[in-house]
C-alpha cells in the first residue's frame, strides 16, 4: 500500500476532501473479502469515484492519516481489528468522513451499536448493489459535504454536476481524469497545487502512475484550454507544483 | 433481494472470480466432510452468507445464512442435514453462474 506523510504542502486552499466530495469522491474501502472488495471498487469507480482498498483495520488507520477521504466503507469483520473499534478509533482521531459500515450482523442491537460507535449508515450483508449505490450517494450528499457545483475562472466555467467544462459558454469536452485535474486546479486557483496532491486526487493506491503521468495530464489539459480559447492557463513551478491563473486576452 | 438477470449477474462478477471461488469452496468443503473438522467450514460459510446474495445467488445465500447462524449459536451441524444441502446449492450456483458468463 502506498502511504504518504500527513498534511498537504501549501494547504492554503480547500482541503482534499472538499475537492473530492463535489463530484468524484475519494473513497476508502476497508474489506477483507476480496470478492466484495472488488465489487465495491468496480461499482464506486463506475460512479466516477477514486477508490483505495485495504483489507486490514491498521492499514485503514494509516490511510486515513495521510489522506482526507470523502467517504469510507468499512466491513465490521476485519481480521486484525473489530470494525466497530476501527470506527471508534477513526472518530477519536477526528476523522470526519462519513462511514458506511458493512456487516453480516443482522440484529437490531448490532446496528444500534454500530451507529452509536460513530458510523453514519449501515448496510447488512448480503446487500443489493443498487442499495449500496444509493446509500453512498446519500452520504456524499449530506449538508457537510455539499459543495458549490459550479466553478468559474475568467471565461472558463466548470459544471461539476454535469461534469462539463465550458469556455465562453461552449462545451470543452475533457476525459474524466483531465476534468478532475481541472476541477482541482480551479478550486485551488491562485494557489500552487503540489504534484503529490494531484496524484492523490486522480489516482488510487492500486493505480499504476508513471513518473510523468501528471506532467502528461497537465500538458494535455494546457493544450485543450489553449485551443478552446480559455483565458486561464496552467503555470508550472519546477519542484513546487502547478497553478491555474487568469491570462490576458490576445 | 430482487432476482438478477443473466446480464446483471455477469456485470457483478465480470472476471468470474466469485464463481472460481465457489468452485474452490465446493472442493474444500467436500474435503472437510471427509477429513474434518467440520468447524473449519464455518469461515467459508460466513463469507458465503455475506456475499452470495450480493452476487445474485439468493438460494445459496439463504442456506449459508442459516448455517452461519447455526455455527454462531453453537447449534449442532450435520453433514446430511446442513452441509450436503450447502454443497448442492453451491453446485447449482456454479451452474447458473457459468450460464451467465
Amino acid at each position: 500500500m502506498k502511504l504518504e506523510l500527513n498534511g498537504a504542502p501549501g494547504n492554503t486552499g480547500p482541503n482534499h476532501a472538499d475537492v473530492a466530495a463535489a463530484s468524484q469522491a475519494r473513497v476508502l474501502v476497508v474489506e477483507d473479502d476480496a470478492d466484495i472488495a472488488g465489487l465495491l471498487a468496480r461499482e464506486l469507480r463506475a460512479l466516477g469515484h477514486t477508490v483505495d482498498s485495504v483489507t486490514l483495520g491498521g492499514d485503514a488507520l494509516m490511510a486515513a492519516r495521510s489522506t482526507d477521504y470523502a467517504l469510507m466503507v468499512v466491513d465490521l469483520g476485519l481480521p486484525d481489528l473489530d470494525g466497530l473499534e476501527l470506527v471508534r478509533e477513526m472518530r477519536r482521531r477526528a476523522v470526519e468522513a462519513p462511514i458506511l459500515v458493512l456487516t453480516a450482523r443482522r440484529r437490531v442491537e448490532d446496528r444500534v451499536i454500530g451507529l452509536s460507535s460513530g458510523a453514519d449508515d449501515y448496510l447488512v450483508k448480503p446487500f443489493a448493489v443498487a442499495e449500496m449505490r444509493a446509500r453512498v450517494a446519500a452520504l456524499l450528499r449530506r449538508p457537510s459535504r455539499l459543495r458549490c457545483s459550479r466553478l468559474a475562472i475568467a471565461n472558463l466555467v466548470l459544471d461539476c454536476e454535469a461534469l462539463e467544462a465550458l469556455v465562453d459558454g461552449g462545451s470543452l469536452p475533457l476525459p474524466r481524469k483531465q476534468f478532475q485535474l481541472l476541477e482541482l486546479l480551479v478550486r485551488r486557483r491562485n494557489h500552487m497545487t503540489p504534484k503529490r496532491m494531484i496524484e492523490e486526487a486522480l489516482y488510487g493506491f492500486d493505480d499504476e502512475v508513471s513518473a510523468n503521468s501528471i506532467e502528461a495530464q497537465i500538458s494535455k489539459l494546457r493544450r485543450a484550454l489553449g485551443s478552446a480559447g480559455a483565458l486561464a492557463t496552467i503555470e508550472t513551478r519546477r519542484g513546487i507544483g502547478y497553478r491555474l491563473i487568469e491570462r490576458a486576452a490576445n | 433481494m430482487p432476482a438478477l438477470t443473466r446480464e446483471e449477474r455477469h456485470l457483478l462478477d465480470p472476471d468470474g472470480s466469485f464463481l472460481l471461488r465457489l468452485v474452490e469452496d465446493r472442493q474444500t468443503i467436500s474435503k472437510l466432510i471427509e477429513i474434518g473438522p467440520l468447524a473449519e467450514i464455518a469461515p467459508i460459510v460466513h463469507r458465503l452468507a455475506g456475499a452470495a446474495g450480493t452476487f445474485g445467488f439468493d438460494e445459496l445465500g439463504e442456506i449459508s445464512i442459516t448455517l452461519d447462524e447455526a455455527f454462531v449459536a453453537g447449534t449442532p451441524v450435520s453433514v446430511a442435514g446442513h452441509i450436503q444441502p450447502l454443497i448442492a446449492a453451491i453446485a447449482r450456483a456454479i451452474r447458473i453462474g457459468r450460464k451467465s458468463g
